[in-house]
């Protein structure tokens, strides 16, 4: 029984708070990898932008991190759309290398306004023991966790019932198929491209804020989770939103119970390999199954 | 006044090699077109054209009795004018209903849905699949589904750019009866088709394309019966 409670409180539920925080900038990745054809190397930096804008909400008007949720989100994606019109938009006709490169640039810019702006050192959202809540007598899981996980399901639904049954939710996953028929069929590219920074841009900032109030916020936070977040990506096929969801999941948890002591009582891996864990499956996926987990389509 | 016409079309992917090299066509309203010509002649390239996808280095396309030389593909598909590609017709990993849907994205809902009503009235096998990826489906089926979601909008112009290739003879006979079929509920139809007997001898005008330039020009029927097109274009 014992066991079981080191495992499930020390293992299991941080792989799946971590897991649900790749997700959420796995969904981002791939969404607009679907839509503008690039790998977005600053999406990283755009969580940890996330996580600063509820930061300077927080110290404001001293909310919950939660309550700071939607400022964030809302903050995060007019940056989204500005980089996009200044940044982005005047190099769409070029190879989407350019852009990918140019999105490297992007990275850097951010991660040294914020530290111009906010210094090197580490910040708290909030302070002091954090609240907890038992299950079944037994398991005790922190109050932060049960918030992360339930929103980052609720957003999973939001995006779910988005992509599936509105108007635009369609135009995204038509522009993703075939961008030329697309057009042909009078939906306007631009617009669907602002709508999915957008979308990438909020969930990032939830990832952000998530990411901060679980540990720190600091400047790197966010461009240290490029590879775990590419990672899940990948492993659930580029273009594909459901894919990143379970993706995230695979690679938060997988990190996780890699530091299990599954034989005996040392831990598996150490914990110091955890990165190279998320790598590991990249490369891999890449060798064996480019195109993710369920296979199919991706030029 | 002509529903649509191409006037001295100089056109081309990029900036400077250009594929058409002064093209002239032009289609009255409730006309069937067919442009033929062998590979490579620029039929496509002129469709493409005309919706806006290319680079025009010279000459006017015109719309009814507007100038829409340079208008985006979003616009034209505004102006009631529909067109069904050669190749990446579908949105694959699309559901066939989110298909049609999509070819009604600028009408107002309750028109997507007495659309959806009249093209699974028109290609009943469609109404089965509704629910099923278009990716999945044959290649007929996925014609259909093209076919299907460029007449959501009801369009009083239809391109179609090959819709009978890779098609069994049976599938292309019903493929050309069902243009008749939308021809006779009032839009005209541009085609171009390989199968270029077929498709002129339904059409009340045709034009043979060679090397982006025109060759010939006439009524479906003289173009089929003129020796000289028969021989090079319509295989004897
Ligand atoms: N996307 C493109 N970019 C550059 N050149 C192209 C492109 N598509 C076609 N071409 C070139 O334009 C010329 C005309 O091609 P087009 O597709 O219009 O011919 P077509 O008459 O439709 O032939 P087919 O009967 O094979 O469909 C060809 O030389 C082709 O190589
Ligand atoms: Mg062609």
């Amino acid at each position: 029984m014992d066991q079981l409670l080191v495992f499930i409180n020390a293992y299991l539920v941080p792989g799946i708070v971590s897991g649900s925080i790749y997700a959420l900038g796995a969904i981002g990745l791939t969404l607009l990898f679907g839509v503008l054809r690039f790998t977005h190397f600053a999406h990283g930096d755009v969580m940890t932008a996330g996580a600063y804008f509820a930061l300077t909400a927080i110290g404001l008007f001293g909310l919950h991190p939660v309550l700071a949720l939607p400022i964030a989100m809302v903050c995060t994606s007019a940056l989204c759309l500005c980089i996009n019109h200044f940044f982005y938009r005047p190099l769409m006709r070029r190879p989407s290398l350019v852009l990918t490169i140019s999105s490297f640039g992007i990275a850097l810019m951010i991660r040294a306004s914020i530290q111009l702006l906010y210094g090197v050192e580490s910040h708290y959202y909030v302070r002091g023991i954090q609240r907890s809540t038992d299950f079944l007598g037994t398991f005790r899981i922190v109050d932060r966790h049960i918030w992360i996980v339930c929103c980052a399901i609720v957003l999973m639904v939001a995006l779910h019932l988005l992509l599936t049954y509105t108007r635009l939710g369609k135009a995204m996953r038509a522009v993703s198929d075939s961008p030329e028929l697309a057009r042909l069929t009078g939906i306007s590219t631009l617009a669907i491209v602002k709508a999915t920074w957008v979308i990438g841009g909020s969930l990032a900032a939830v990832a952000g804020v998530f990411l901060g109030w679980d540990g720190f916020i600091q400047a790197n936070m966010g461009w240290d989770l490029l590879l775990p977040m590419s990672a899940a990506a990948i492993l659930g096929g580029l273009g594909r939103p459901y894919g990143a969801m379970v993706g995230g999941l695979v690679i938060g948890l997988a990190e996780e119970l890699s530091s299990y002591p599954w034989f005996g009582g040392d831990a598996l891996l150490s914990p110091g390999y955890k990165t190279g864990v998320a790598f590991t499956i990249m490369v891999a996926m890449l060798i064996w199954r480019p195109n993710g987990l369920f296979g199919g389509r991706v030029q | 006044m002509s529903l649509l016409s191409l006037e001295g079309i100089v056109a081309g992917y990029g900036p400077d090699v250009p594929i058409l090299h002064g093209v002239n066509l032009h289609l009255d309203a409730g006309e069937i077109v067919a442009i033929v010509g062998p590979n490579g002649a620029g039929k496509s390239t002129a469709m493409k054209a005309a919706f806006g996808l290319l680079n025009i280095h010279e000459g006017r396309i015109r719309m009814g009795d507007e100038d829409v030389t340079g208008k985006s593909p979003e616009s034209i598909v505004r102006k009631g004018v529909s067109f069904v590609p050669q190749t990446e017709n579908i949105f694959p990993s699309l559901t066939v209903q989110e298909n049609l849907e999509l070819g009604g994205y600028f009408s107002p809902r309750s028109h997507v849905r007495a659309g959806l009503e009249r093209i699974y009235t028109l290609f009943p096998p469609l109404r089965d699949k509704r629910y099923q990826k278009s990716g999945c489906l044959s290649g007929g089926q996925r014609q259909m589904v093209a076919m299907g979601r460029a007449l959501m909008p009801d369009p009083t112009l239809m391109l179609l750019d090959e819709p009978t290739a890779g098609l069994s003879p049976k599938y292309a006979e019903e493929i050309f009866s069902l243009v008749l079929g939308i021809n006779a509920n009032g839009t005209s139809v541009l085609m171009v088709e390989q199968n270029a007997r077929q498709a002129l001898m339904i059409s009340n005008r045709g034009y043979v394309l060679v090397d982006g330039r025109n060759r010939h020009e006439g009524p479906g029927n003289d173009l089929v019966r003129d020796r000289e097109v028969a021989e090079m274009f319509l295989g004897g």
